[in-house]
């Protein structure tokens, strides 16, 4: 069985949502967006750790912007089949293997209540979440506990291995055991019979004789506390080898790796269990691991957790073992946080399919941005940054992510960003390409630009009528050089896109920079004194020559503030800042 | 306690199965066993269904089934109308029809107002639950919507939820693993369809009954059923369950071969079941049983002639007898009233017995209608109407008006809602008639009864002779189209098996080689075609006398 969908009205941040899940669910969104809270809602009716007084509704639990009296978290599971899901609750799943099950709660009376049924409309009020006997959610919380869950989990890792032992293996470990307690007592003995060890005492001896005549007969001495065998074996530590010397556990990384294993293996999680069902949510996995790490777990959790899981998570590397179908992307509208398409969707699932199935680690960085930049290579992404710097706008702060299209396409990135409900501003190369097969030409940056905004943007007279008057234009002229006609149409086109946020440059960024006035700037950079000459330089290798250029001329770029090569990046601005 | 050969083997047997019992012989003790056995087999969601008569038969088993420290799992232990509420009716019923308006309540049909009561009336009639019209299914979806079920109907509902809910069907399945009934022969139609149905979705079925003892004989519920399961040799295996011999087991295994030829046995260390062929007609059938009653009587030492019993397939048979039999006996007609299978007519019957014979149990009676812990001045009413009743039969200036309004008051009681004008006609022709009454009489010490197969149902007899084993006649065949066919082989293989396990110490098979047709014809007389299974064969011999 899975859970397919979340009904979230009137419950803390969200005023009425509908998130829409998958068997394996990454949920990202900035901080304070909700992902906690989305976890928080399944936590109510699922876990065991939530007691009665956990789920009674406090204040802070009613959405807060409008008077609201009552909350309602609603989960919708499907493909109810499990015997032992289908045998605790009749006449609550239908008769195709559909539950909903629901917490109501009153913000005037404190009071609440729990629902059952087979569709929305046959809800019914249960009188306490008995499921959860075999239908339950864990949760493993971003403070986790790492050094006092391994020092408890440590203990139980001993006691099964014991419990799992042979009759042989027993009778050689008792054996072992009683040679050691014989070792023990004979260390203790010289330990305590080390001079400074006895004469250390001394002084607190006769103070105490001094102090009480009670004390008489008392003294204090120094012990080494662990002479009974089983709890000094009990005080192992768990260390890591590399190549037998030993290495401390200890940075929290490591230790959170740990963890996760220690609790993997403890909840058996590998195992189908014909007993329960389990769902899992985790938060933030990430903490403390560095990126490789970070996949690894990411993966590892994806690939051998048995259930449904739920994971938040702010790591690119992270996001980019998901299938960006399975993303759910939180974000504020109308003061109440909703999911980009409503979650888990088709729409993402279409368009994340022509990107292939994986993400590389620098896209699944947009998921996290709240815009997005969008350029042809990376020597527009260095001088982008570079620029944004120079002109005072703070990418980081605004959360605006700069990134190529490059390998992937822009319009497949559009697509899936809109589909994330991520802002974008793109800035294409005005490319005039040859059509196949054929001695006629195209302006291919113009009508990219054009499909992009045809995929993506609301309807628009203005640029309608521009379509069906010179569309043709762009299109089919002989030279590589196009006629007059096409030149004008392209103007327009890329005025009228332009309000859309979909920049199309005049050239490319190389000819532009000369036209925008660096042009002196970077003959002088380059040691020549023709353009042409400067152009084939720039050219050849774009990226080195941008780096180059950056490192010693980026005070110049302030120049560029009032120009055509500044505008992607105000849109970006003005997107965030309104 | 120590189980017998025979009781270990049910309780080993992993299948379904049907489990024919006498009183006495263990039934509790072999399923209690057997529950024990498969309970901690079970994942903790699951359980098993086992469904008693009466509240405190199901309180019994399930004491016994976990006394010894036993979880119950998921299990239900309970009457059959408390399993079609809590476990089918009441979760699913609002899949399909909706949400009650109000809180569910499970109504009498008697304590409905009265043109809803009216509403119901077709659950008197006698209707193929599963060609139920749809606007009765209607009424009952509009009751439950109102938050009413009524108590009447819950067998027609959870069956129809079953059919109509794959749901329900999901859940029966998920959590139980074996379904156990007892007493199995007082089982209605509905709840025999339900049972085999729950069968055939997976669950190991295990039925147990005594076919002898059916408390109703009318409104549907009956033997037969159990029968009819214990045939399903490919479905269950039959297992007779007999620790008090009530019937010889020679008996026993004839019945049960006769219906399933992989029945399982009892040790017999010798037969008692008879074939005799009689040279001539029912004339020389009379003649001869004039001469052998008193040899099987003083063979079995039957110390009243009104034990042995003379049993018919038609009534035509049974006349000739009467008119020929030398010996002291008593025919017993076959009333209008007899055929009659309403619910009102069969009180009648019931009640008629009872007036008569002063050996019968009225408490008993009464019992079965009501329960006499929980109504105990009602019960004292009715009783003391009974007597009144006998009384009034006693007189000597009866008054047939005043006996009809009586019988009319105590069905009433009994049972308010099966009110039948039909039946009430049918008892007046009886009450004014000395000749029809005598039918209700029982014979006396020294008189051999003969009745139908039919009127038999429920009765003991030391000896029985069980007539009319004749081609043609038991089972009855017919000719359409130059095609022999059988009319209904299913109940005449239900009569033969009733009239054999009639008796207690033994059956005698009879036919002549010339027998009298209904235009009074003679006809050859050939040896019935139950004669003629091959493993009854060398289970009876020739009759002695």
């Amino acid at each position: 069985m899975k859970i397919t969908k979340l009904k979230l009205k009137g419950f803390r941040n969200f005023k009425d949502t509908i998130i829409n899940v998958t068997k394996k669910t990454l949920i990202i969104g900035s901080n304070d967006i909700g992902k906690s809270n989305m976890l928080y809602a399944m936590r109510v009716l699922l876990d065991r750790g939530l007691s009665e007084w956990d789920v009674e509704p406090k204040d802070s639990d009613f959405y807060c912007y409008d008077d609201t009296n009552e909350l309602n978290v609603i989960i919708k599971f499907e493909e109810v089949t499990e015997d032992c899901v289908v045998s605790k609750l009749p006449g609550k799943i239908s008769d195709d293997g559909v539950l909903y099950l629901a917490y109501k709660a009153w913000k005037d009376t404190h009071e609440y209540k729990f629902y059952a049924g087979p569709s929305m409309s046959k809800l019914e009020e249960i009188q306490e979440r008995y499921y959860r006997k075999v239908l339950h959610l864990k949760y493993i919380s971003s403070n986790r506990d790492l050094h006092g869950y391994i020092r408890k989990e440590k203990k139980n890792l001993l006691k099964e291995a014991q419990g799992k032992r042979t009759k042989k293996e027993v009778e050689k470990d008792d054996k072992s055991l009683s040679d050691i307690e014989k070792n023990l007592t004979s260390v203790n003995d010289k330990i305590i019979g080390l001079s400074y060890v006895s004469k250390a005492t001394e002084a607190i001896n006769t103070e105490l004789q001094e102090l009480s005549f009670h004390h008489a007969g008392q003294e204090v001495v120094f012990d080494v506390g662990a002479s009974n065998v089983s709890s000094f074996v009990e005080n192992l530590h768990l260390a890591s080898k590399v190549n037998t010397s030993n290495l401390a556990i200890g940075g929290d990384g490591r230790n959170n790796q740990i963890y996760l294993a220690l609790w993997a293996a403890k909840n058996e999680i590998q195992d189908d269990n014909p007993l329960e069902v389990v769902f899992y949510c985790i938060e933030e996995p990430e903490a403390h691991l560095h990126p490789h790490q970070q996949r690894k777990l990411a993966e590892y959790l994806v690939n051998t957790l048995k259930g449904q899981v739920f994971i938040t998570s702010h790591s690119p590397q992270i996001a980019s073992e998901f299938s960006p179908n399975s993303i759910v992307r939180l974000l504020n509208k109308d003061k109440s946080t909703k999911a980009a398409s409503g979650g888990c969707s088709k729409i993402i699932e279409d368009s994340i399919y022509e990107f292939g199935y994986r993400l590389n680690v620098i896209a699944a960085e947009a998921f996290f941005s709240h815009a997005v930049l969008l350029v042809e290579g990376p020597s527009e992404v260095l001088f982008y940054k570079v620029l944004a710097r120079e002109l005072a706008v703070d990418l980081d702060k605004l959360n605006i992510s700069i990134l190529m299209a490059d390998g992937v396409g822009f319009e497949t990135f559009v697509k899936v960003l809109h589909a994330l409900e991520i802002d974008w501003v793109v800035r294409t190369d005005n490319d005039v390409f040859k059509i196949p097969k054929k001695i006629e030409y195209r302006l291919a940056g113009i009508q990219r630009a054009l499909s992009i905004f045809k995929n993506n943007c609301a309807t628009d007279t203005e640029v309608e009528k521009l379509i069906t008057s010179s569309a043709k234009t762009l299109s089919g002229f002989s030279t590589s050089v196009p006629p007059k006609a096409s030149i004008e149409a392209a103007g327009k086109f890329r005025s009228e896109l332009k309000k859309y946020d979909i920049f199309v440059s005049d050239i490319d960024l190389e000819n532009d920079l000369l036209n925008e006035g660096l042009e002196s700037i970077t003959l002088t950079h380059l040691g020549v004194d023709d353009k042409d000459e400067a152009l084939k330089l720039m050219q050849k290798r774009k990226a080195t020559f941008m780096f180059e250029f950056l490192k010693t001329n980026a005070k110049h770029l302030k120049t560029l503030k009032m120009s055509k090569l500044a505008e992607p990046l105000f849109a970006c601005q003005k997107l965030i800042e309104g | 306690m120590v189980p017998t050969t025979q009781q270990q083997k049910i309780i080993d047997s992993p299948g379904c199965l049907v489990i024919i019992a006498n009183p006495g012989s263990g039934k509790t003790f072999v399923l209690s066993e057997k529950i024990k056995l498969i309970l901690p087999k079970l994942y903790h969601f699951q359980g098993i269904i086992a469904i008693s008569y009466t509240n405190k038969a199901s309180n019994e088993l399930k004491q016994r089934c976990l006394k010894n420290g036993l979880a119950p799992q998921g299990s239900f232990f309970g009457t059959m109308d408390k399993f079609y509420l809590s476990e089918i009716v009441v979760p699913f019923a609002k899949q399909l029809f909706g949400i009650p308006k109000n809180e569910i309540n499970v109504v009498k049909r008697q304590d409905l107002a009265e043109e809803l009561r009216d509403e119901l009336n077709w659950l008197d009639e006698d209707f193929d639950p599963e060609k139920l019209q749809k606007e009765h299914m209607g009424f009952l979806k509009k009751m439950f919507l109102q938050g009413q079920i009524v108590l009447e109907s819950v067998a027609l509902l959870a069956l129809y939820v079953f059919d109509n809910s794959r749901a329900c069907k999901n859940y029966l399945k998920a959590r139980y693993a074996y379904l156990f009934i007892d007493e199995y022969q007082d089982c209605g139609k509905e709840q025999h369809a339900l049972f085999l149905r729950i069968k055939n979705i997976g669950l190991v079925a295990i039925a147990v009954g005594d076919a002898n003892q059916s408390i109703f004989k009318f409104s549907g519920k009956s033997s037969e059923f159990l029968i009819d399961l214990g045939k399903r040799k490919d479905e269950f295996e039959l297992f007779p369950l007999d620790y008090n011999h009530r019937c010889h087991p020679s008996i026993i295994n004839y019945s049960l071969l006769l219906l399933n030829d992989k029945a399982e046995l009892l040790m017999a260390d010798s037969i008692h079941v008879f074939e005799k062929k009689v040279t001539g007609n029912e004339v020389q059938i009379a003649q001869w049983l004039a001469v052998a009653i008193p040899q099987y009587k003083k063979g079995y030492k039957v110390n009243a002639a009104n034990k042995i019993g003379i049993l018919v397939r038609n009534s035509r048979t049974g006349k000739l007898i009467n008119d020929n039999l030398s010996l002291p006996h008593k025919y017993f007609e076959t009333t209008s009233l007899d055929e009659d299978f309403t619910i009102w007519s069969g009180i009648f019957r019931e009640l008629l017995t009872i007036v008569f014979d002063s050996k019968l149990s009225k408490t008993e009676f009464v019992g079965k209608y009501i329960d006499p812990d929980t109504n105990r001045g009602r019960a004292i009413s009715i009783l003391k109407a009974i007597k009144q009743l006998e009384d009034d039969f006693g007189a000597d200036d009866k008054n047939a008006v005043k006996i009809l309004d009586q019988f009319e008051q105590l069905a009433k009681s009994l049972h308010p809602t099966g009110y039948n004008q039909k039946s009430i006609e049918l008892l007046k022709e009886i009450i004014s008639s000395s000749k029809l009454l005598d039918a209700y009489k029982p014979a006396l010490d020294e008189e051999v009864q003969i009745m139908t197969l039919h009127k038999s149902k429920g009765l003991e007899f030391d000896v029985v002779f069980h007539l009319d084993m004749y081609e043609w006649i038991l089972p009855k065949k017919e000719i359409e189209n130059r095609q022999q066919f059988f009319t209904d082989i299913t109940q005449d293989l239900n009569l033969h098996y009733v009239g054999i396990t009639r008796a207690k110490k033994s059956s005698v098979l009879c036919y002549s080689t010339q027998r009298t047709n209904y235009k009074n014809e003679q006809k050859t007389g050939n040896s019935s075609e139950f004669l003629d299974i091959p493993v009854l064969q060398n289970k009876r011999l020739p009759s002695p006398f």
